[in-house]
């Protein structure tokens, strides 16, 4: 079951023009006329034929990180992470496994500017030989909320307001002024690292916390980091409006140019872990997404490096059609209870059976390369050839078998049903911290971002004044320069 | 039928959140967890808000992807009965409702509304015999003649399927084996290309259409929207400075109406008796790569289209509103133009895969008139029906055919053709429009060229077609073009 062999393709064109059906076309310049100039037969079935083709191009953008692109390459071993989980392509070092990643941006729709304030999707699938593992991350390494249930409320909020269809700060400002836990996220992407130069700058996170299982089932909280070879470098805003009115394109343009160059970017892989055993040792919960893990008592462990050196044939078969879902892991790494991890794992592959059909992973690109078998038969747009004829399982004609049993998280789940939000929130001690860790410049062009956000003139008082008051528990001198900047009286 | 009426609404919320069939949501915060910390339940149905968020998206137009609406009417300023027995048309005075989308062609959804493209100026009227749809846009010619080239067209001019950025090197090469375009590109390279946003721009019918009049006289139409607040235009520069807002025209027109300050165009006619076709050296009337000269053909003036609300919700009336030339009205009518004659079929096909096969039904495109028909069920139909006989002719239902309009009347005799028109005559009408231009329009006409014809990746041979295209049109314009190419034209 390889989808590469004997695939469709055009390495086996014709070389004269013909319809879907393989009929000849003869003359593909002109429609089947009454005469010279008269109307249009309906039975130029060729011309009906190709313009209905034509007419249903497109398929559904992607609700979020519909702008993108993608590049081919591969991801190789360089340390021993086998004490900490048994996954098969992190066996030894020296082990290389293809992949393809997609770098995106999230709110806006496919065509959209690549300079807009934005966080970047990073989203990596390596083809092992135990089936695919999707690491779907982002740029930025913590995320607005903690729970998927606020998902489609956040992202309507960040989408143009649904009568305009213009992004409007007063929308955004509203609804996160009910969250504080976003607080930390804001402080990227209101930093300048809201605007990455382009893709091959800019680092990448898994953003949730996963789980690693060794040999003896010992699970270990990880979260994983991309770091590029060639540094972080942002736009700052006024580049931005150049950058973005010349070409909207640009990101996708400098990673295509760079690879067809043999620049190949490259990103270091590292880990951060905890033993499950002390996730209650910190001043922040390990399933809180909201939080970074401090890297000087959780220090970066180095594990590989991927390197992209492969545009992609086409645009629309590997990046409209490839479809990514944190669900798609592999033995012996493992979710956490983060509960927008949780979510994740269901709304990936809904959406993408909405957007491409139920068949989805059967698309080359999105297909495993290793051998794998199922009883998944049939629906739209089914392309694999198949013979059995027992396809229910158990079977006494069918020797297929259950796969060797993966270890997975060990611990006793017991507590009752509950509808609730975590107990250490501590929404205000990181964003603090970073905001403190930034020069002074740039402190002054975060706060220049807050201020324009903050004057949108459906901005009320009482959003203002909460937000003021969010950023002073924060940090106190963040507290009082916005008011100041907002020529408001600190209210608290 | 009407689509208006008891049609599920937000006014009618409940007070509290409920889930899509009903039921009470009494935390609409937090996922149903094993504990404060644990993993999510399947049982937790309220994930159906997960679900249809992820399929909120529908596929965006292959063209014209990128749009703003707006509301308004249309009013009837003169008398045109004598060339249309138009109901919405049948006196002075007579408003007709209507909704109008104004769009890029080329690029995605959200893309900048700065780019050099063509802009759609699509005009739906709700009038009392159904709606007609003006779908039009903002220069009065297009690039090609026959709608068989379109999806090769538009490939050329979308983004590269490999590299996913738009090249001027396919542009040009798919350009070069069709000089009709060069009058199209003396618009889009013409400072008309960006215009300044939505209101500051004319709008035209682009094709030939036909006039009958209730005693069944045929009239060759074209009509032209021109704005009462002038045309305006961006600059190269100033289209990468506006790169600030990529929504800036959407911006522009919600303002406007916002604050009252109503745009306005007024609607235009010309018309030709179809007996002089023949007659005319230089000009095919059903060729859409030519414009009907002023002189010759004068503008009439029939009405003018006022927008004055702006919409409720651009999914419903932007993302889901579907125009057809196909959809016309008594008294007016196709002509044999092969690019309308195409676009009679595309449009609704490609809305019947975007919007699903009950795409009429959906309250923008319904007509607001009683109408009837046997098209029943399929996904998404949400018309109360309770007819039992769904069959034509019955005994038992009373429905009639309509009572019979006039159409052309014109013999059609000839044998199967797939040919090109005789009279092209694709040089003289571009050649005219570049030496209507002051000379700094036409130096910017001229860099815009270099620039695009400077792609490493044209070849000799496409340059030296394209420099003699540009000769045939205007010998000074292709020694300007090949001195600045720092080439000699091989004519």
């Amino acid at each position: 079951m390889d989808p590469y062999k004997h695939r469709p393709s055009s390495g086996s064109n014709s070389s004269f023009w013909t319809t879907n059906s393989g009929a000849p076309v003869w003359n593909n310049n002109s429609a089947l006329t009454v005469g010279q100039r008269g109307p249009i037969l309906l039975e130029d079935y060729h011309l009906i034929e190709k313009l209905a083709q034509f007419d249903r191009e497109r398929i559904p953008e992607r609700v979020v990180h519909a702008r993108g692109a993608s590049a081919k390459g591969f991801f190789e071993v360089t340390h021993d992470v086998s004490h900490l989980t048994c996954a098969d392509f992190l066996r030894a070092p020296g082990v290389q496994t293809p992949v393809i990643v997609r770098f995106s941006t999230v709110v806006h729709e496919r065509g959209s500017p690549e300079t807009l304030r934005d966080p970047r999707g990073f989203a990596v699938k390596f083809y092992t030989r135990e089936g695919n593992f999707d690491l779907v991350g982002n740029n930025m390494p913590v995320f607005f909320i903690r729970d998927g249930m606020k998902f489609p409320d956040m992202v309507h909020a960040f989408k143009p307001n649904p009568k305009t269809n213009l992004q409007e700060n007063w929308r955004i400002v509203d609804f996160f002024s009910h969250h504080p836990e976003s607080l930390h996220m804001f402080t990227f992407l209101f930093d300048d690292v809201g605007i990455p130069l382009n893709y091959r700058h800019m680092e990448g996170f898994g953003v949730n916390t996963y789980s690693l299982i060794n040999r003896d089932g010992k699970p270990h909280l990880v979260k994983f980091h991309w770091k590029p070879t060639c540094g972080v470098k942002c736009l700052l805003d006024n580049e931005a409006v150049t950058v973005g009115g010349t070409c909207h394109s640009h990101a996708t343009k400098d990673l295509y140019d760079s690879i067809a160059a043999g620049n190949y970017p490259e990103w270091k892989l590292y880990i951060q872990t905890i033993d499950l055993d002390h996730e209650d040792k910190f001043d922040f919960d390990p399933l809180d997404v909201t939080k970074t893990w401090p890297e000087d008592i959780i220090p970066l462990q180095p594990v590989g490096r991927m390197v992209l050196n492969k545009n992609v044939d086409n645009f629309f078969a590997e990046n409209e059609q490839i479809a990514f879902c944190p669900a798609i892991s592999v033995p012996a790494i493992h979710y956490s209870d983060d509960k927008l991890l949780q979510t994740r794992i269901f709304s990936y592959a809904d959406t993408q059976r909405h957007r491409l059909g139920p068949n989805y992973l059967m698309l080359p690109v999105n297909a495993p390369k290793c051998a794998h078998h199922n009883n998944h038969h049939d629906g739209f747009m089914n392309f694999m050839h198949r013979d059995e004829e027992v396809n229910y399982f158990p079977s006494r004609f069918d020797p297929a078998r259950h796969a060797e049993k993966v270890p997975i998280p060990p611990r006793v789940l017991t507590r009752c049903r509950e509808k609730c939000i975590i107990q250490k929130e501590n929404n205000f001690k990181q964003a603090g911290e970073r905001y403190r860790s930034f020069d002074p410049a740039r402190q002054d062009r975060f706060i220049q971002r807050w201020v324009d956000a903050l004057t949108h003139p459906r901005v009320t008082h009482e959003h203002r004044t909460i937000w003021i008051s969010y950023w002073s528990q924060c940090d106190a001198a963040l507290g009082q320069k916005l008011p100041s900047r907002l020529n408001l009286k600190p209210s608290m | 039928m009407d689509p208006y009426k008891h049609r599920p609404s937000s006014a009618f919320n409940a007070p509290y959140w409920t889930t899509n069939s009903g039921a009470p949501v009494w935390n609409n915060d937090s996922s149903l967890t094993v504990g404060a910390r644990g993993p999510i339940l399947l049982e937790d149905y309220h994930c159906e808000k997960l679900a249809n968020f992820d399929r909120e998206r529908i596929p965006e137009r292959v063209v014209h992807a990128r749009g703003a609406s707006a509301k308004g009417f249309f009013e009837v300023t003169h008398d045109i009965t004598h060339l249309t027995c138009a109901d919405f048309l049948r006196a002075p005075g007579v408003q007709t409702p209507v909704i109008v989308r104004f769009s890029t062609v080329i690029h995605e959804r959200g893309s900048p509304e700065t780019l050099r493209d063509p802009r759609g100026f699509a005009v739906k009227f709700y009038t009392r015999e159904g709606n007609w749809d003006l779908v039009g846009n903002n220069f009065p010619v297009f690039f090609i003649r026959d709608g068989i080239k379109f999806p090769d067209m538009v490939h050329a001019l979308k983004p590269n399927p490999r590299t996913h950025i738009q090249d001027n090197w396919r542009i040009l090469d798919f350009f070069s084996h069709h000089p009709e375009s060069l009058h199209m590109f003396s618009f889009l390279f013409d400072d008309v290309g960006i215009p300044a946003d939505y209101r500051h721009m004319d709008g035209s019918g682009v094709h030939t259409y036909t006039l009958v009049s209730r005693a069944g006289t045929v009239t060759y139409v074209k009509f032209h929207w021109r704005p009462t607040c002038g045309v305006r235009s961006l600059m190269d520069d100033e289209a990468v400075r506006c790169g600030a807002n990529h929504s800036h025209a959407t911006k522009d027109l919600t303002d406007a109406i916002a604050a009252g300050n109503f745009p306005e165009w007024t609607l235009y006619i010309q018309t030709m008796d179809p007996e002089m076709e023949d007659r005319l050296d230089d000009l095919d009337p059903l060729d859409v790569t030519k414009t009907w000269p002023e002189d010759t053909f004068p503008l009439q003036p029939v009405g003018r289209l006022v927008l004055n609300r702006n919409i409720d919700n651009f999914f419903a009336e932007n993302e889901q509103l579907a125009f057809c030339p196909g959809l016309i009205v008594p008294g007016i009518y196709y002509s044999d133009d092969k690019l309308l004659q195409t676009r009679i079929f595309s449009y609704s096909d490609t809305q019947r895969h975007r919007l699903g096969p009950n795409y009429l039904l959906l309250p923008a495109n319904a007509p607001k008139c009683a109408h009837h028909n046997n098209h029943y069920d399929g996904s998404m139909n949400f018309m109360h029906r309770h007819e039992e006989v769904d069959y034509f002719p019955s005994r038992y239902d009373a429905v009639r055919n309509a009572p019979r309009y006039p159409i052309p009347t014109a013999h059609i005799a000839g044998r199967r053709e797939k040919t090109v028109i005789s009279k092209e005559n694709n040089f003289k009408q571009p050649g005219e429009r570049y030496r209507a231009m002051d000379p700094a329009r036409q130096e910017r006409f001229i860099t815009r060229w270099v620039d695009a014809l400077s792609d490493p990746r044209l070849t000799h041979e496409i340059r030296t077609i394209w420099l003699s295209n540009w000769s045939q049109a205007d010998r000074s314009l292709g020694q300007k073009l090949a001195s600045r190419l720092s080439a000699k034209p091989s004519m």
